[in-house]
């Protein structure tokens, strides 16, 4: 098969700009000073301080997780916790300086602006610095800030959910972002509003070895309906860098959710997220989770139903290539009666890439009646690509209905064949099967990123293309 | 004598029963680096399954070990060793072999059935190679056993013979409440055929014994292994045991598992397809009812080419029983062409009856076929409705849809395993005393067993036309 010479060209995204113009670059290194220094900085209310302060003494403690991926080489002192790329965050397009409106002119913002955003917070370096917020979706209570913003503007709802989906002694990484978060976006609908186009903030992570600790917060109140979208791009830099971010989800009685990440970090980033959503009675929360690019990336989208009727859902996609770990998957964990939840991943490995599903399952006592589905589809483009699935299933409750399927395959010489009868080259022939295999997961995008995506995976399977 | 709790084992003990058997000084310095690693390991080693282990439900300090070796029989085997008079078989009561016995038949073909004491002093290369393939790093318990064993049985089957009759291994704990630790090796020679059943069984006692075993089975190229093993202990007893089979080029092993009894049954099964054309297959049935406990690691490692594997778990649990499954599939590098199944299913026929599964799969190349799959699901009520609208009482339905649940498994078995499964899962549903002993009932059994699947072909077309 003719994959060994299909490298990817990442120049393509390598718009590495100069770091003279950030205003503040902390110090490199992870200490107490550092910590107390971003809150200063940022002017946070004392209780914010004690919450950085107590996450970070909890990172301390808590060990490196040796279960996944190599995390070995990470150094956590060589890294900066905090940039700011510009004062103040901007509204108006016009504002944002010229450095910053080159690198989003690259990848397309305007544009995507232009036909039918409903809103940007474009995360360039630590802090949102541009934002807009389409005037109707403002009149009808569609509260769409930085976290940083948030905090200040919004102080009783931010503080009445913040930290309390994902408390910083859930895992030693999610106590890093909670110790030195920066940026990110907050979203909060109010009851019965259904913001009918998709939300969306693209992040960026420039400088080297600058890592990123974005913090999101999406609460959708009674019976709304919202749509958010996340994705990302990274130049490329020999050090390595790390993202570590933290998104809780709320999604009160009868809320609708949906939550979408195309993650293509360049293939030195390492990607550790903690994602997970609450879901209370009659609720949906989806992830659509896409990760393409990092060298390692660990995330796994949660959903935990608190209240009856509740729906969760992952549909993630991986795609591992030459010294890729994707180490993806879901959990889902059902604390109420009568809910229902469905896990779907697909991931393709090629060269001596591994893509790894992680999942959990969990039925508490008392939720009785719960049906779950989890599939899991690995596709192996070589002899030398790797796949792992590991399904944890906890069922505390004996009248759950579980199932759970995988399967490992490679392409049919066939199926290539008779593609390349019809006049395909190999090379097209291969994407065009990928494409297919990948299918469940673009249709559940926007078109545009559906365009991207596949585009994406044209290019990472055809080096001829771009 | 020599008693004191497993917590308390030091390096005092482990010299003592190096020295009683009199072993050799390599055999003496194993044991002792054995348990210098035993100390610092946790009881789960492996971070994937960190906290999914059930093996610290078992109190090292309420366990007596001892370095003497039981004076008896327990009584209630008797009816059961007269029915193997004449066949081939080893008494394994405790920390002592009780009996070997090796008819002529037998013995002509060259077979040896022996303590694994007197196998250290005849067939040591056998012997080391069987220590050597189970590290003391890779798993607490085993380390404890390498450390520590105070008896074992050595089975070794020479190259090309046939064996027409099945090796019984007979193991009970003692009367005397102690528990024992038993590193078993079985060697299958190049194209060898043979069938071993292994009983384990406890007496009546205040608790507290454990029947620990290491067992290592190497099949060489062209063999043919079929191993049962019924568990049938009181369910104040614990029985944990490590396994770890290697296969040569073209062997098979075929390994059916019925797990009954016990508190606390821990099982770490481990298949090394080793070279191209190996094939093993495991099915297990798991019956549970009041606390009853089951931790089951089943691992298949495909490191030859085309090989293949197939590990079938099936449990049944009622009451506030539990089972654990955790199964892996790994084919490596160089095992293309490799096909490999695993699937762990549970049925709960009881409000507080619990199952957690986690079927992995690792997979390091890409011409290869593998799949996994898990369910946990409670009876059907709609089924049982069903059935009790034709006249059977709730629990016949239940024991019906059990019956159902295990078809597919039983299928593949011989009469004889079938007949003794289904006596074993019926007597868990009476609440009688588990035996495999030939009475009315099993004869039952096996009678209804016999005619079984046994279709002709006329049948058989029909059925498919059914389908």
């Amino acid at each position: 098969m003719a994959t060994e010479n299909l490298e990817m060209d990442y120049s393509k995204y390598d718009f590495k700009d100069s770091t003279e113009m950030y205003v503040h670059l902390s110090k490199k290194g992870l200490s107490r000073d550092t910590i107390v220094g971003i809150s200063r900085m940022k002017e946070e209310p004392q209780w914010m301080l004690d919450f950085r302060l107590r996450s970070f003494e909890t990172f301390m403690k808590k060990p490196m997780p040796n279960w996944g991926a190599d995390l070995s080489a990470i150094d956590f002192q060589n890294i900066y916790y905090y940039a700011k790329a510009a004062e103040k965050t901007e509204k108006s397009w016009d504002d944002v300086p010229p450095e910053v409106k080159n690198t989003f002119d690259k990848l397309g913002i305007p544009e995507a602006e232009k036909k039918f955003l409903a809103g940007v917070g474009a995360q360039y370096e630590s802090e949102v610095v541009y934002h807009n917020l389409r005037e109707d979706l403002e009149k009808r209570g569609v509260v769409f800030l930085d976290t940083d913003t948030a905090l200040k503007e919004k102080p009783e709802i931010f503080r009445k959910y913040f930290g309390k989906i994902i408390p910083p002694e859930d895992n030693k990484f999610a106590a890093l972002n909670s110790a030195v978060w920066s940026g990110g976006s907050f979203i909060y609908v109010p009851p019965g509003v259904k913001v009918d186009m998709p939300l969306q903030a693209y992040f960026r992570i420039n400088a080297e070895n600058i890592g990123q600790f974005e913090r999101t917060l999406i609460i959708v109140d009674e019976g709304a309906e919202v749509h958010y979208i996340e994705g990302c791009t990274a130049p490329v830099y020999s050090s390595e860098s790390l993202h570590s971010a933290v998104v809780e989800l709320v999604a009160l009685k009868d809320a609708r959710l949906r939550y979408t990440t195309i993650q293509n970090w360049s293939n030195d980033v390492y990607n550790l997220v903690t994602k997970r959503a609450y879901a209370y009675e009659g609720a949906t929360v989806e992830w659509i989770d896409g990760n393409i690019g990092s060298k390692i990336t660990m995330k796994y989208p949660g959903v935990y139903m608190l209240g009856e009727r509740a729906y969760g859902e992952t549909l993630s996609i991986a795609f591992a290539g030459r010294g890729q770990h994707q180490d993806t998957g879901a959990k889902m964990v059902h604390l109420a009666p009568n809910t229902t939840s469905k896990i779907t991943s697909k991931s393709v490995s090629r060269l001596d890439g591994r893509s790894t599903y992680r999942g959990l399952l969990n039925v508490a006592k008392g939720a009785t009646g719960v049906k779950s589905t989890v599939r899991c589809d690995a596709l192996l483009l070589d002899d030398t690509s790797k796949t792992d699935t590991y399904p944890y299933m906890e069922i505390n409750e004996d009248d759950a209905t579980i199932t759970h399927e995988a399967t490992v395959g490679k392409i049919g010489d066939e199926q290539i064949f008779y593609l390349m009868s019809r006049g395909f080259t190999e090379e097209e022939a291969l994407s065009l099967i990928v494409n297919g295999f990948m299918e469940p997961f673009t249709k559940e995008l926007p078109m545009e990123y559906a365009v991207e995506l596949n585009r994406l995976i044209k290019l990472e399977m055809d080096d001829s293309v771009g | 004598m020599a008693t004191r709790p497993l917590s308390l084992l030091d390096t005092n003990h482990v010299e003592a029963i190096s020295e009683m058997a009199g072993e050799p000084d390599w055999l003496r310095r194993y044991r002792l680096d054995s348990l210098s690693v035993y100390g610092g390991l946790p009881i789960e080693t492996s971070p994937l399954y960190g906290k999914y282990t059930d093996a610290a439900k078992m109190d090292p300090g309420t366990i007596s070990i001892s370095t003497d070796a039981a004076e008896r029989t327990p009584s209630f085997l008797s009816e059961r060793l007269k029915e193997l008079d004449g066949e081939t078989y080893v008494l394994q009561a405790g920390a002592s072999i009780r009996e070997i016995q090796l008819p002529d038949a037998m013995r002509s073909t060259g077979v040896t059935v022996s303590s694994v004491f007197d196998a250290v002093l005849d067939h040591p290369e056998l012997v080391r190679r069987a220590l050597r393939a189970s590290k003391s790093s890779e798993d607490r318990f085993t380390a404890l056993n390498n450390a520590a064993f105070n008896t074992g049985v050595f089975v070794d089957i020479p190259d090309d013979a046939i064996l027409e009759k099945p090796i019984h291994l007979v193991t009970t704990l003692p009367e005397d409440g102690i528990s024992a630790i038993s590193r078993n090796i079985i060697s299958a020679g190049s194209n060898s055929r043979a069938t071993i059943v292994q009983e384990i069984y406890s007496p009546e006692s205040r608790g507290g014994q454990a029947y620990l075993e290491l067992l290592n089975t190497s099949v060489a190229g062209g063999a043919r292994l079929d191993v049962t093993t019924l568990q049938m202990m009181k369910q104040n007893s614990y029985n944990f045991s490590t396994r770890r089979t290697d296969l040569s080029a073209d062997s098979t092993v075929n390994w059916y598992l019925g797990l009954f009894g016990a508190l606390l049954s821990r099982y770490r099964i481990g298949y090394h397809l080793n070279d191209s054309g190996a094939s093993a297959n495991d099915s297990e049935v798991v019956f549970g009812n009041d606390e009853q406990s089951f931790d089951l690691q089943a691992e298949m490692i495909h490191n030859g080419h085309a090989t293949e594997g197939r590990i079938t778990e099936k449990s049944i649990l009622r009451e506030r029983s539990r089972s654990l499954f955790k199964g892996m599939i790994r084919i490596n590098e160089n095992a293309s062409k490799s096909n490999s199944y695993l699937s762990g299913r549970s049925i709960l026929l009881g409000r507080e009856a619990k199952s957690d599964a986690i079927p992995g799969l690792e997979i390091l190349t890409n011409d290869v076929k593998a799949t996994h799959s898990a369910s946990v699901a409670q009876i059907d009520e709609e089924q049982i409705f069903y059935l009790m609208s034709r006249c059977l009482t709730k629990e016949g339905a239940e024991r019906t849809i059990v019956e159902g649940f295990l078809e597919p498994l039983s299928r593949k078995m011989s009469t004889q395993i079938r007949a003794w499964i289904a006596h074993l899962v019926e007597s868990k549903w009476e609440g009688k005393r588990l035996s495999i002993n030939t009475d009315e009932e099993l004869r039952k059994f096996i009678e209804v067993e016999e005619t079984r699947y046994n279709e002709n072909a006329e049948i058989e077309q029909h059925y498919k036309y059914r389908r």
